[in-house]
């Protein structure tokens, strides 16, 4: 069963949460490549590890954001 | 004669997905390193022979994610196959490798390569690891959808290979038709820009459809005629006016092409298994905040152990062998200036070099193993913390980490670091990490400094030495980053692949290519420099045919160079014979060895000669106190670390950086770093009462 709708940042959410995409911003040349790497809308991702960066699962694939990157990935939270 | 080629072919892909093991399994050992004529990234080219014995080329393309490029290497797949590269035809086809266990963000490349115009093979490789994931892929609906051929493939195995071999021979193979659709007004706007652009017919759209997708600062970078600049702008501000972002827009387009033909073609057999994979249990030490340090320490200490432990009975091998051809050269030519120069400048130098060929393969090994594991990246991921400090990250520290091994491939791999400004100063720090050529001079150091040591203390200064090196290229980076090459510090955006089992036979391949290399060197570079070393130390001869041998040296143009700068090196606790180890190394630093086998007219010197450490413990100033005492032992080793000795690296910085003002500064900024850290551990320690 699908949980809250709690809206947040790739950044803020907490570690070992499966998360969905709301919303990159879309016109900064970091946000195109995470586009490119699989990060467009409603796609879902698991933050994995938490610190100075961050590790997400996204369509099978893991991958290392800087925090900073982070706060430009719009989330809500759908399960723990 | 050269046989006539039946096609170009071109393998691209995303970073991780088998491509260079691909590219080994067709063309073997049949294949060749260059550049691109008016760039300075390196060409990887083979040859192999399609199903009817047709010679084909191929090229290796730097791993890519998408013709949007972010870095140097990105953009050198994207010129070649928009035939941006003067004097470098479009390819006939192009070999496109996809991940079959992760299709859904693979394909994304393979919708580029579709909109290209050119002959598309999709290599489908590790079908072994999608049907392990539960995956089934429907292959005749997936080749039915993208319209040219797939061929499914275990690369690791060389399962497929034959097949993709016909595929790419098939007479006619034609282009591909279909492709991700974008909005209309949006293939208005391509078709509108396309005429405009000077680029060729076939490549017109591509070059449109680029150009529309550019940010601010990417069409301020491109160097656009101010009609085009226009166009382009006008274009964008058409299409967002129309409710569309040109830069996502595409993007989106693409992805949903993708997630339409995979829940066609991919099929999940029972429920998708969310539980931790093998990668994830890893991940969970080995990218741990404590843990991860714990293991990046432990596996640097190993790589450094075996160094020692795995190369002896090797380098005794070889030391041996050169011994033996000294003797018997020796044995059999009259004595004179020849059979001095052959046996101890020839062999008494190029030997000097060849016999720490076992322990540079090893350092090779394990480089090999940590990034064909998928470790690298995590050294990368561990790295960034410590790498942000400094203003720079994770990524640029995969150089540093391959210069351990060689500076050379270390500097051509800052390429995939995209900003300009944090590759330049990667690019300068990069040579401050402990080098296999400097393993010589630490060995015969450390032997001379501590003769009882045992090998795990051994390793233990050594690893010291490696410390020091990483510690000054930290520092210097900060410095770079906050005077010369000001920037914000980049965000880290970095895949890191699923662990995998090594492929020892790619391993042994680059390997061996680094060993021809290496050989090649001692054969040219460093044949040369003994040869000229042998002179300045032999000529001119002093007039009193009874001169001691220390008197014969210090008539000689390479005694008096000594001298000459013996009162600049003194306070370091160097005297004129290390001086002329020194100057002599500056071209390559593993000479010094040789050269102090040539002052103390050792035949065959190399880090394990017994004869050579004696000597040089022996060795007195003209007060009678020992020369190589342990401080001045430490402080030439600190010189060893820190001072830029190698031509080869600095040629290849002028040709990555575009010129010689780089460099040069380089140089200069070495070569101060390594006397001021000289001159602290030689003042320092007497301060503190060591000898």
């Amino acid at each position: 069963m699908l949980h809250t709708n709690s809206k947040t940042t790739l950044a803020s959410a907490k570690c070992g949460d499966k998360l969905r995409v709301l919303h990159i911003c879309p016109d900064c040349p970091h946000c195109l490549r995470l586009r490119e790497l699989g990060f467009h809308d409603r796609i879902l991702v698991k933050k994995v590890a938490d610190g100075t960066a961050i590790i997400c699962v996204i369509m099978g694939t893991r991958i290392a954001l800087g925090r900073e990157l982070c706060e430009h990935i719009e989330v809500e939270r759908i399960a723990a | 004669m050269a046989e006539a080629l039946f096609r170009r072919v071109a393998i691209a892909g995303n970073p991780n997905t088998g491509k260079s093991t691909i590219f080994n399994a067709l063309t073997g050992l049949r294949q060749k390193v260059g550049n691109y004529p008016g760039v300075t990234v390196e060409k990887k080219t083979g040859r192999f022979f399609g199903s009817h014995g047709e010679a084909m080329e191929l090229i290796d393309l730097p791993g890519s994610y998408s013709l949007q490029v972010r870095s140097p290497d990105e953009a050198v797949a994207r010129d070649l196959l928009l035939g941006r590269v003067a004097g470098e035809p479009r390819p006939d086809v192009i070999i496109t490798v996809v991940d079959a266990s992760n299709l859904d963000r693979h394909l994304y490349i393979v919708a580029q390569m579709l909109e290209l115009g050119i002959p598309v093979v999709v290599a489908l490789n590790m079908v072994d690891v999608a049907e392990a994931r539960g995956l089934s892929i429907d292959l005749l609906e997936l080749k039915e959808r993208l319209g040219v051929p797939v061929i499914p493939m275990v690369a690791s195995n060389a399962t497929g290979i034959i097949e993709l071999k016909q595929a790419v021979s098939r007479t006619p193979l034609p282009k591909p038709e279909r492709r991700a659709q974008f909005p209309i007004v949006f293939e208005t706007e391509i078709a509108h820009l396309a005429k405009l652009t000077n680029a060729p017919a076939e490549s017109a759209r591509m070059e449109a459809m680029l150009l529309l997708s550019l940010d601010e600062q990417g069409l301020r970078d491109a160097n656009l005629s101010p009609t085009l600049y226009t166009a382009v702008t006008a274009g964008q501000t058409r299409l967002r006016g129309a409710g569309i972002d040109p830069i996502s827009a595409p993007v989106d387009a693409r992805y949903d092409w993708v997630a339409t033909m995979c829940s066609a073609v991919v099929h999940r057999r029972g429920e998708d298994n969310e539980g931790l994979t093998i990668s994830d249990r890893l991940d969970m030490i080995l990218t741990h905040k404590v843990w991860g340090w714990v293991a990046f320490v432990a596996m640097m200490s190993l790589m450094f152990v075996c160094i020692f432990f795995l190369a002896e009975p090797i380098m005794e091998a070889i030391n041996g062998g050169m011994a033996a051809l000294g003797n018997w050269i020796g044995s059999h030519m009259a004595e004179g200036d020849l059979r001095s120069l052959i046996v101890d400048g020839i062999i008494g130098g190029v030997g000097g070099m060849v016999v720490f060929l076992p322990q540079i393969l090893i350092l090779f090994f394990f480089l090999g193993i940590l990034e064909d594991s998928g470790y690298m990246a995590r050294a990368a991921f561990i790295m960034d913390r410590l790498m942000s400090r400094v203003g720079l990250h994770g990524k640029s520290f995969v150089p540093m980490l391959s210069s351990f091994a060689c500076a050379i491939p270390g500097v051509m791999a800052t390429r995939t670091i995209e900003s300009r400004k944090d590759r330049l100063v990667t690019i300068l720090v990069a040579p401050l990490m402990s080098c296999s050529a400097r393993l010589p001079v630490y060995i015969v150091m450390i032997a001379v400094m501590l003769p009882a040591a045992g090998a795990l203390q051994r390793a233990g200064i050594m690893l010291g030495m490696y410390a020091l090196g990483l510690i000054a290229a930290f520092v210097m980076a900060w410095v770079f980053k906050k005077t010369l090459l000001k920037s914000e510090t980049p965000m880290l955006l970095l895949e890191l692949p699923p662990y995998r089992a090594p492929i020892i036979r790619g391993i042994a391949q680059r390997m061996w290519e680094r060993a021809t290399i290496f050989l090649r060197r001692a054969g040219t570079v460093i044949l040369a420099l003994s040869i000229v070393l042998w002179a300045l130390l032999t000529y001119p001869k002093p007039e009193n045919p009874e001169a001691t041998q220390s008197e014969a040296l210090a008539h000689s143009i390479g005694g008096r160079m000594g001298h000459t700068i013996e009162p600049v090196i003194a306070p370091l606790g160097f005297d004129w014979k290390i001086g002329i180890g020194i100057v002599a190394s500056f071209a390559a630093r593993e000479v010094f060895v040789g050269t102090m086998g040539q002052i103390y007219n050792i035949e065959d010197a190399d880090e394990d000669n017994e004869e050579l450490r004696e000597q040089m413990r022996a060795e007195k100033r003209p007060d009678g106190s020992p020369l190589f005492t342990p401080l001045v032992c430490l402080s030439l080793m600190v010189f060893y670390v820190l001072a830029m000795q190698c031509v080869s690296t600095v040629a290849i910085v002028r040709r990555e950086t575009g010129g010689w003002t780089w460099p040069l500064f380089q140089i200069a900024y070495m070569t101060a770093l390594a006397y001021l850290g000289s001159l602290i551990v030689y003042q320092g320690g007497k301060l503190l009462g060591f000898q």
